[in-house]
């Protein structure tokens, strides 16, 4: 049987934590933000301290969702006469109002990576900005103020089934949620293709400040172009493994649908396609027009990154909230 | 000589700018597509379950078909170029692409995807062959682990085409797909980070 109540008093917990979770986000972000703009005396120490700190207080962040996650798990069990198997909820940590936490939980860990193993001052700064824009604005659109509201609805709709008793309705409901569960929530795709997406984000969000500010340098500074060049090409990795192993989910879960040219896979394709265009110019990065070429490709590949991302929200689909 | 080996490059720039550029036409289309279904979804939320839907889906199938093609006849063309042994590479691109000519013209396209995307594959393993053997394969590319990385994803991409397009909807498409996607992945890995790995076994 379901039982609903720990499961809503740990939500209560997050989002009576939601304040504290949203100052500090902001705090971390913006003081980031100013050393980037004016580094200090020691500024490699401190960014290492301050990003090392950042990334200490999301995992800490993310340990707490974590328990949300193994509430539900522990919480929602099904079994129902005519349901294939008993259902067990595994909801993943990257879905929802999470979404943006763990894309700069990422970026925050690539970029203390980065911090320690490249030492090039002038990168670090550069990228810093991204990761200080990540930070706040994760501090501004939380994953605990309103955990998982999709979610959160459906779990409701599904204590109101019960409660209901098996009527013709309910067992409709119940029906349509298992499957749900199965091809959506609980699919070994889930745990696969947004990790693999949103770690090429992490990567790409810290290539792009790099790629603006070279775009207006009259000479190219090959170093860190080829700086943006690494972030990219590991982003790019990513993001085709995460791409190719969506097709197979997506023949799965929407059988019958005509889900090749909805909205977010249209745009997520324009994206790849941009960013195998800047690989391809970038092979002659030593010339004139296909270096300038290559980094107009890449800031325009991740501006169509951020629409990707948007459209979730904009645009209605098979693969959309909106 | 000098000439002619400047044009081969100035040629071998172009191409790979072209490649670029292509791209970036097709990636225009799917963002139309994106930019389009929006419009229509905010004028009718339930369009996408009329029949205007699948007529949608049909067009740009056709529209998308037209730079499709060309990238993928530009790679044969561009692999053409990889080889020194220039006159049976030219044969090879020749029949590559008649063959498909004339399936189209004769309305098999399914076929006509078949033929180029499994002759790309083989001309693509042939020069990875010749390279095993030592033998020269021409590539923007320096390392030699990196050249062999740019021919395996490039195989896996035409063997993905592949299964999309011949093989849609049998129960070979996503075994093939899967096969394809390692290709795709081993190949990306060992042309991006091909002189990392060199120099990290050259050290042991």
């Amino acid at each position: 049987m379901i039982s609903f109540s720990a499961y809503h008093s740990y939500r209560n917990l997050l989002i009576h934590l939601a304040p504290y979770f949203k100052v500090i986000s902001l705090f971390f972000g913006i003081l980031t933000l100013i050393i980037a703009i004016k580094p200090p005396r020691k500024f490699m120490k401190l960014s290492l301290v301050l990003t090392l700190i950042s990334f200490a207080f999301l995992t800490a962040s993310l340990i707490l969702l974590g328990v949300f996650h193994n509430i539900i798990f522990s919480a929602t069990y099904l079994s129902i006469p005519g349901l294939p198997e008993p259902l067990k909820l595994r909801v993943p940590l990257w879905i929802e109002s999470a979404k943006i936490f763990f894309w700069t939980l990422l970026t925050v860990l690539i970029q203390l990576s980065f911090i320690i193993f490249n030492k090039n001052e002038e990168a670090i700064r550069i990228t810093l900005i991204a990761t200080s824009t990540m930070l706040i604005t994760t501090g501004i659109f939380d994953p605990f103020s309103n955990p998982f509201p999709q979610l959160n609805q459906e779990l409701n709709n599904l204590e109101a089934a019960i409660q209901s008793g098996l009527t013709p309705a309910s067992i409709a409901y119940l029906m349509n949620f298992f499957y749900r569960a199965k091809y959506f929530y609980n699919s070994q795709y889930m745990w696969i293709h947004p990790p693999l997406l949103f770690l090429s984000y992490a990567f790409f969000v810290l290539a792009f400040p790099i790629q603006f500010y070279l775009l207006f340098k009259k000479d190219l500074n090959l170093v860190l172009e080829n700086t943006s060049y690494v972030l990219i090409r590991s982003g790019y990795l990513f993001l085709t493994a995460g791409m190719l192993i969506g097709y197979p989910w997506a023949v799965e879960a929407w059988q019958g649908q005509s889900w090749w040219w909805s909205a977010k896979i249209n745009v997520s394709i324009t994206m790849w396609l941009l960013y195998t265009a800047y690989l391809h110019a970038r092979l002659y990065i030593g010339r004139k027009f296909a270096g300038r070429f290559s980094l107009f490709l890449g800031i325009i590949s991740f501006l169509l990154l951020i629409f990707t991302y948007l459209t979730t929200y904009l645009i209605p689909g098979v693969h959309s909230y909106a | 000589m000098h000439s002619w080996k400047a044009f081969q490059d100035k040629l071998n720039y172009w191409l790979v700018i072209s490649t670029s550029i292509i791209f970036a036409s097709v990636g225009s289309i799917f963002l139309y597509a994106t930019l389009f279904i929006w419009y229509k979804l905010r004028l009718n939320p339930n369009w996408e379950s009329s029949w205007q839907y699948l007529d949608y889906v049909s067009t740009m199938n056709i529209i998308a078909s037209v730079p499709a093609s060309i990238l993928v006849i530009l790679l044969i063309i561009c692999l053409q170029r990889r080889s020194t042994a220039i006159y049976t590479a030219s044969v090879y691109t020749g029949i590559t692409l008649l063959i498909p000519l004339a399936s189209l013209i004769a309305g098999y396209e399914k076929f006509a995807v078949a033929v180029i995307t499994v002759g790309a594959s083989i001309y693509q393993f042939a020069l990875l062959i010749r390279l095993i053997l030592k033998k020269e394969v021409l590539s923007e590319k320096r390392c030699k682990i990196e050249k062999a990385g740019s021919l395996i994803l490039h195989i896996g991409y035409s063997l993905i085409i592949f299964s999309w397009v011949p093989l849609n909807g049998t129960k070979h498409e996503i075994p093939i797909f899967w096969l394809a996607t390692i290709i795709v992945l081993l190949g990306t890995i060992l042309s991006f980070y091909g002189s990392t790995i060199f120099k990290l076994y050259s050290q042991k």
